[in-house]
């Protein structure tokens, strides 16, 4: 399935290695572009509509659970999944109350990305 | 205010494991290539990223440090962005991904903590931040494809 994602993260190499990740998962054909903070991926976000948002939690400008906070705030129901190196039990409740899709834990694997990604395309 | 309780962060098996795992994921496909290893009387010309978990409330809190030779460091950014054995390695990306290793070690080794923490972005530089009262409360030298790192906790008081 052909979709248009964006990936969220202030660390370029980060970005990077997330999109191979995704390629080695078997998502090949999906287009991808970026944003380096969560103000950058909010005004890509509204502006492209990507089916899917893929967000770094800790950057720099606006983080990740606010940049969750302000697409819902605007009305944008645009699904989005963390992936941070920060994977404690409170972030992974904070990330559900605000309706994160998931949230995979650096380092990750294909198949962490696949456990997450796939029954949503289901 | 009490300081971070690093009972389950500052034990060199649980660092080495997390290294371990950051390490195979990242950048060795899946294969574990880090070991325990020696640390270095000193670094010629080093390189030293770091993260700090910080309480709201609390002057107290705990930094992460990754340590190498700049050449070795260099090695780990190659890996991490599938460079050629022998391309440049630029400023921006050194500091972009060996940041990156700090930030993952420590954002795994917060998750441990038994209490909320913020952890800030990694900052790079050759030597850290002289603060004066910051306490050592852990160091695992490491061994990976024949290059010393050095992963070290630190109380900042």
């Amino acid at each position: 399935m052909e979709l248009n994602v964006l990936v969220a993260d202030d660390s370029r190499v980060m970005r990077q290695i997330v999109i191979r990740t995704l390629r080695q998962a078997g998502y090949d054909d999906w287009q991808i572009s970026q944003a380096s903070d969560g103000q950058e991926a909010l005004e890509m976000a509204l502006a492209e509509q990507p089916d899917l948002i893929l967000s770094d939690w800790n950057m720099p400008r606006m983080s990740g659970i606010q940049l969750l906070q302000a697409l819902r705030a605007q009305g944008s129901d645009i699904p989005l999944g963390f992936v941070t190196s920060e994977g404690s039990a409170e972030m992974r409740d904070q990330a559900d109350a605000e309706g994160a899709l998931f949230l995979v834990s650096k380092p990750f694997t294909p198949e962490a990305f696949r456990d997450a990604i796939d029954p949503l395309l289901a | 205010m009490s300081a971070l309780d690093t009972t389950l962060i500052a034990d060199p098996a649980q660092i080495l494991g997390v290294a371990q795992d950051v390490f195979a994921a990242l950048i060795d496909d899946g294969e574990v290539l880090v070991h325990e290893g020696v640390a270095p009387e000193s670094f010629d010309v080093p390189v030293t990223a770091w993260v700090d978990m910080l309480r709201a409330d609390s002057p107290h809190g705990v930094r992460t440090m990754v340590r190498a030779e700049e050449a070795d460091a260099h090695l780990v950014v190659r890996a991490l962005l599938r460079m050629e054995p022998d391309e440049p390695v630029g400023e921006e990306d050194l500091v972009d991904a060996f940041g990156e290793i700090a930030n993952v070690v420590g954002g795994n080794l917060k998750s441990l903590l038994p209490e909320h923490a913020e952890l800030t972005l990694p900052t790079v530089a050759a030597e850290p931040p002289v603060l004066g009262r910051e306490m050592m409360v852990a160091q695992t030298p490491l061994e990976w494809r024949g290059s010393c790192f050095v992963i070290s906790l630190w109380m900042l008081v």
